[in-house]
């Protein structure tokens, strides 16, 4: 049955598009991005308080084309040091307290960055109209639309990583009038968190996202130079997820429920982009009776200027807010960042392709406090 | 139109199930068949715990009986099996010292002991001196654990098998390793009576340790506050006839948002605060007192049935009011569906149940401990047998409503 329906979809695709040139479909760009970080945790112990190198390094590449009249592709590739699956700790399980082990319990981790960061094919046969499927970030915050270069401080919110990382699986239909557009989605949810470790969870998450630009048009890019437009949008989304939780043996054990909800505004001015967001999460499943509710907001401030040919700065600043509640034992979580990147191939027009970044992060866990402080200096080549 | 309606309607109903409270005062949620225990009902049991990921703790035992037993419920479903797990015979289960992400730590007879919640992982902690190799006594420990992303601590009161005075440490509950910080004792102390601990909620891994210091020619009663770092952050003077025996507090000593600690023996009542503070004679009926929404409770039963007393910030005590979850939480009692998930694929039994822990539901010397927003976890007792001439009952946990009036 799955066979018969893939070719009868697949044959009807093939009916709609046209001939496509062997030149539309490869646009290669990327970037390489050597950067070399510090961390200090004050409260950890001497192995972990200061550690430094290259591990935030990254290296992305990304094509987008169109093949033909209404279709395209859009694909990205991020990889950096850290992009590997690995056991990071084991140990002897002594499950009867006899003093003997009885078996070896290994943990992996899979580092947050993944390798295809987002490989979607789009229909547009209408200009209201386009159809995105394959693997993408569910948009549930603006950060999310954004690709890697796109995104202030060079890297993604901490705030709202923590709700949701990653790429998911999914289609995305989206209806554009302006000053309206409306974004309608089912994911398969893998970048969402639900059911306790250990179970499987199956359950489409369903995305419903509006976006208004009540006021002017936001530039292309995030830092345009040729841009000094006034714009405003603000945008709310939804995301709701039913799901059916198996036990370890396979056996469905209870129903749960996710429901997440973001609002937002942004804008821009003389230079200077604001950006301001909210999210609610809140999960609960049938058998543990216990609501996990996560309250996350996120502001930030950018501005570019080219002073003159060959010194273009843009200082940003971003401060977030995480409260996370699982039972009633609330874990706060505050970031403060400030970066600064020049550009030395900027001119009046063009950013250039060159930057140097530098930046500061710092976290606070508020309850136990606990402090880390990132320093991160970075070279972006852009190609 | 009418298929419209309905779509709408479902939609708004899962929402709603998402966002609305899961249980009212007194209602269980899912009962979970977590293995025999001896005895009839009530059980000789703490009130269970749960961890931030939902893995359940369980524990078998008091201060009197010296066989302590820990039993692990994965959140994903499944049982880790009893874990006879204590040290000492003078003393048996003092209670939880606290929980982490996904473990738990409890202070039992003369040990200190972890469960881990993602492997069913059981273990005493620093049983011996990592670096005299001398064997440890804990004679206090702090309920309360500090965890945070670079570590977990908690602080406690250790003597060793050599002469060496008790000392004041911190201790790593990740590396397994302590720092002794204080001597507990002055030159002229020959004995320690330690009667109780409690956690400081201002600070987490911090608390106080009330303890009577017997001297040569004097004695006294302190109630020593000790912070997260494992240092002595100040001492108040606790006046009044304290019991002779160790251990005479029922259950954890509680403090309340304004300062004021409490806790209560057999037949005393225990208020200080960082500055001072006294035995007082027992209100009839009192077995406990609890914390919830940042007041103490002073809880127990009559012959009209269970009842709370607020205890104020200034050490009054208000009048008995009946406590409407305890008795709601009985009435859901009875004949009740539990899910066997000791091995799965889980199966479900039914059971006539009645309460597990004291004499009514959440009247118990320990405060229950919190699971949701106004939920906590509850023993129920099921149907009681013989094996091997010993009376056996099985008990299920669940999450439970609970309110304070």
């Amino acid at each position: 049955m799955r066979s018969r329906l893939h070719f009868h979809v697949s044959a009807t695709l093939l009916l709609l598009a046209p001939v496509a040139t062997a030149a539309d479909a490869l646009a290669w760009g990327g970037f390489v991005e050597p950067s070399f970080s510090t961390v200090w945790r004050p409260d950890a112990r001497e192995r972990d308080a200061f550690t430094y190198g290259f591990e935030q390094s990254r290296v992305g590449l990304h094509s987008t084309g169109s093949v033909a009249a209404a279709w395209s592709y859009s694909l990205e590739l991020l990889l950096d040091a850290q992009a590997i699956n690995t056991i990071t700790s084991s140990e002897l399980v002594d499950r009867n307290g006899d003093g003997n082990s009885d078996s070896v319990h290994a943990e992996r981790r899979t580092f947050r960055i993944p390798l295809v960061n987002k490989a979607t094919v789009r229909f547009a046969p209408l200009s209201w109209l386009s159809i995105d499927a394959g693997s993408q970030r569910i948009p549930f915050v603006w950060s999310d639309l954004e690709g890697e270069l796109g995104l202030a401080l060079g890297s993604r919110s901490s705030t709202f990583e923590r709700l949701q990382s990653g790429p998911d699986l999914g289609v995305l239909v989206g209806f554009q009038q302006a000053p309206v557009r409306v974004s309608i989605g089912a994911f398969n949810g893998y970048s969402l968190a639900l059911g306790p470790a250990g179970s499987t969870v199956r359950g489409m998450a369903f995305l419903t996202r509006l976006d208004i630009s009540p006021w002017g048009t936001r530039p292309l890019e995030r830092l345009d130079p040729t841009s000094a437009a006034t714009w405003v949008e603000v945008a709310v989304a939804c995301v709701y997820r039913p799901a059916e939780i198996f036990d370890p043996s396979g056996e469905a054990s209870s129903l749960g429920h996710e429901v997440r909800t973001s609002a937002g505004v942004r804008g821009g001015a003389v230079g200077i982009a604001f950006q301001l967001e909210g999210a609610l999460r809140r999960t609960v499943d049938s058998t543990r009776h216990r609501s996990t509710e996560s309250l996350a907001a996120n502001i930030e401030l950018s501005y570019y200027r080219t002073w003159m040919p060959g010194f273009g700065l843009a200082p940003a600043l971003r401060a977030g807010l995480l409260t996370d509640t699982e039972g009633s034992q609330p874990l706060s979580t505050v970031w403060g960042e400030a970066g600064l990147l020049y550009y030395p191939l900027a001119d009046a027009n063009t950013l250039g392709r060159v930057s140097l970044g530098a930046f500061y992060r710092h976290e606070r866990e508020l309850f136990p406090a606990e402090r880390a402080h990132l320093a991160l200096a970075r070279l972006l080549l852009e190609f | 139109m009418s298929y419209t309606f309905a779509v709408r309607l479902r939609v708004w109903l899962f929402t709603l199930a998402a966002c609305s409270p899961t249980l009212d005062p007194g209602e269980f949620g899912t009962l979970r068949y977590f293995g025999n225990v001896p005895d009839d009902a009530p059980l000789s049991m703490v009130p269970p715990l749960a961890d931030r990921a939902g893995n359940l703790y369980v524990l078998f035992g008091d201060i009197v009986r010296t066989d302590t037993t820990a039993f692990i419920g994965y959140a994903a479903g499944g049982w880790s099996g009893a874990c006879p797990l204590t040290r000492g015979s003078a003393v048996g289960l003092h209670g939880w010292v606290g929980v982490g992400r996904e473990r738990a730590w409890y202070w039992s007879g003369d040990g200190l002991f972890g469960l881990r919640g993602a492997t069913g992982d059981c273990r005493e902690l620093l049983k011996t001196d990592p670096s005299t190799g001398a064997a440890l006594r804990f004679l206090a420990v702090v309920p309360s654990v500090r965890e945070s992303t670079s570590r977990a601590t908690t602080v406690a009161w250790v003597s060793s098998n050599l002469s060496a005075p008790p000392q004041q440490v911190l201790i790593d509950l990740d590396q397994n390793v302590l720092r002794a910080l204080e001597t507990v004792t002055s030159a002229s102390t020959s004995n320690v009576v330690v009667h109780g601990a409690g956690a400081d909620t201002d600070d987490a891994g911090a608390g106080v340790i009330v303890a009577t210091l017997v001297g040569a020619e004097a004695s006294r009663t302190e109630a020593r506050f000790i912070g997260s770092n494992g240092k002595t952050a100040t001492t108040a003077i606790i006046t009044g006839t304290a019991p002779e025996l160790p251990h005479a507090l029922t259950g954890p000593i509680q403090g309340d948002d304004s300062g004021l600690f409490a806790g209560v023996t057999a037949t005393s009542l225990l208020l200080f605060d960082r500055n001072g503070g006294a035995w007082n004679a027992l209100p009839d009926g009192a077995v406990g007192v609890h914390r919830n929404g940042g007041k103490l409770w002073l809880v127990g039963a009559s012959d009209a049935g269970p009842f709370v007393r607020e205890i104020t910030g200034q050490g009054a005590i208000g009048p008995a009011k009946a406590w409407a979850s305890s008795t709601q939480a009985s009435a859901h009692l009875g004949t009740v569906d539990v899910v066997d998930d000791r091995s799965l694929p889980a199966t479900t039994v039914q059971w006539s149940a009645t309460n597990g822990l004291g004499s009514h539901p959440f009247v118990h010397p320990h405060s229950p401990n919190v699971y949701g927003e106004d939920q906590t976890l509850w023993v129920v007792a099921g149907p009681s047998f013989k094996a091997g001439g010993v009376t056996q009952t099985a008990a299920a946990v669940a999450a439970v409503g609970i309110a304070y009036p």
